[in-house]
């Protein structure tokens, strides 16, 4: 991939879209998180009129909406990447993305950023319960656009409902079956583990501005409600992050057997296959560095410890990803989403406690690490898209044939 | 590529300018009370509970 007299535009264009996605994905869960908790807090003031809810909604209204413009702006810059660097790939997935993403413009972009005037700048002129219609709509928006993409991105993992027409580079799908494209194999698991993840950023967000204000003694109604709300749908996405990571990671062994061998740095096919909590992968040597547990991946991947995994080995060098990045990142957002299931429980605990001093630690360690899921987001997704490769179209499109055929040839040297 | 980095770095420091700027600024006292037509509403309701 790499040559001594520079990089090539393969990896050029690799690392502009991995940096472009990963800055981009640290805004739409955010969105998606903070949508699900305005309902919650503008919900719960109509209910209660509590005028402290009242303050709530509005306030997280302004972070939603920066979050929201960050990630319309960093967006935009993708769909340009597609027909500058990727055009091949733009050509082959066209006829089957632009249902999906047609459908993410209209049911989800337009319903989120047309109810999001209301949401803005409709307080006092529009009703409570019109004004309140309006934020779920938002945040539905918000949701329905993760609901497309990442279909999208699913087809891509365990493409379904298509034929190939043409050869070559005029190659192309197209949809035979538009509900088997959309409930592709891997779709609803995905789906269901990138919205709690989302419902995650949101939460730790809310929580950490609350911490932060009780760390300075500031606002301490505010920062308490912020806490308590935000800490709860922390708590309750942190837990389904682990069902449906699990239903996930087992799609994962059904369809993209050599993603899950990645993602475990599993080289041997055989039985009692081990799980590695954390380690050091050695592709020259073909051989994992680090503590296992025998068995474990086998249990986790099929519910028997003595049936087989498919390793490495088995997978021809050329069809095989990156081992180590993906096994790194792979392992980290594991680590990152145990130990937010641990935060929200010590936090919680700390809150039930009921005092200051209790309560102290805990936004502590939210201020430190709340935000951190977030950051998981990208790890999250460079990780499910390093297994993926050295398919960029999982079994049916390469990477390195997806670029734009003027780039092909190109070879970029440093000054 | 520089300048594509540049922009990217400058988009992060509005961001993260704002998002601070916001978080310490605070919540605005004014919206412990709603106005306007939600104010009419709010007191017939009988205000907080």
């Amino acid at each position: 991939m790499t040559h001594a007299d520079g990089m090539d535009v393969l990896m050029l264009s690799r690392l502009q879209f991995a940096f472009t996605i990963a800055f981009h994905y640290i805004y739409p869960p955010l969105s998606i998180g903070l949508g699900l908790l305005l309902v919650v807090v503008e919900g719960w003031w109509l209910q209660t009129r509590n005028p402290l809810y009242h303050q709530m909604a509005r306030f997280w209204t302004k972070v939603f909406a920066l979050t929201f413009a960050i990630g319309v702006a960093t967006g935009i810059v993708m769909e340009f990447e597609f027909g500058t660097n990727w055009a091949t790939y733009s050509r082959y997935v066209g006829d089957v993305f632009g249902s999906a993403l047609a459908a993410e413009g209209i049911f989800a972009f337009f319903l989120e950023s047309g109810f999001l005037a209301v949401v803005l700048f409709g307080w006092e002129k529009v009703g409570p319960r019109l004004h309140f219609f309006a934020t779920c709509m938002v945040a539905l928006g918000a949701h329905f656009s993760a609901i497309w993409i990442v279909v999208a991105n699913s087809w891509m993992q365990t493409p379904a409902g298509f034929h190939i027409v043409g050869e070559g580079l005029a190659a192309r799908a197209e949809i035979t079956d538009f509900w088997a494209m959309v409930f592709n194999p891997s779709s609803m698991d995905r789906l269901a583990h990138t919205l709690v993840g989302a419902w995650q950023a949101g939460a730790w967000l809310m929580v950490s501005v609350g911490a932060w204000y009780l760390l300075h003694r500031r606002h301490r109604e505010f920062a308490l409600a912020s806490v308590k709300i935000g800490l709860g749908v922390a708590a309750v996405a942190a837990l389904l992050s682990l069902v449906t990571g699990d239903a996930s990671a087992r799609g994962v062994a059904r369809n993209q057997p050599a993603k899950l061998a990645a993602f475990e740095g599993l080289w041997q096919t055989a039985p009692q296959a081990p799980l590695h909590l954390f380690g050091w992968v050695d592709e020259t040597h073909g051989c994992t560095h680090g503590p296992e547990v025998t068995g474990l991946l086998s249990w986790l991947a099929y519910g028997d410890s003595g049936r087989p995994v498919t390793g490495l080995e088995a997978i021809p060098p050329t069809d095989r990803p990156p081992v180590n990045a993906t096994f790194q990142l792979f392992h980290l957002m594991v680590a990152v989403g145990c130990a937010l299931i641990g935060l929200a429980g010590w936090a919680g605990i700390a809150l039930v406690a009921g005092t200051a001093g209790a309560i102290a630690p805990a936004p502590v360690a939210a201020d430190l690490r709340g935000t951190r899921s977030a950051d998981c987001q990208p790890g999250r997704l460079v990780g499910g898209g390093g297994g993926r490769q050295p398919w960029i179209v999982y079994g049916l499109l390469r990477t390195s044939n997806a670029l734009s055929p003027w780039s092909r040839p190109t070879r970029w040297r440093p000054r | 590529m520089i300048m594509f980095m540049v922009v990217y770095l400058l988009l992060f420091a509005v961001f993260v300018f704002l998002l601070n700027d916001k978080i310490r600024h605070g919540p605005d006292d004014g919206d412990l009370q709603p106005a306007g037509k939600w104010a009419l509403g709010f007191r017939a309701n009988g205000g907080a509970k």
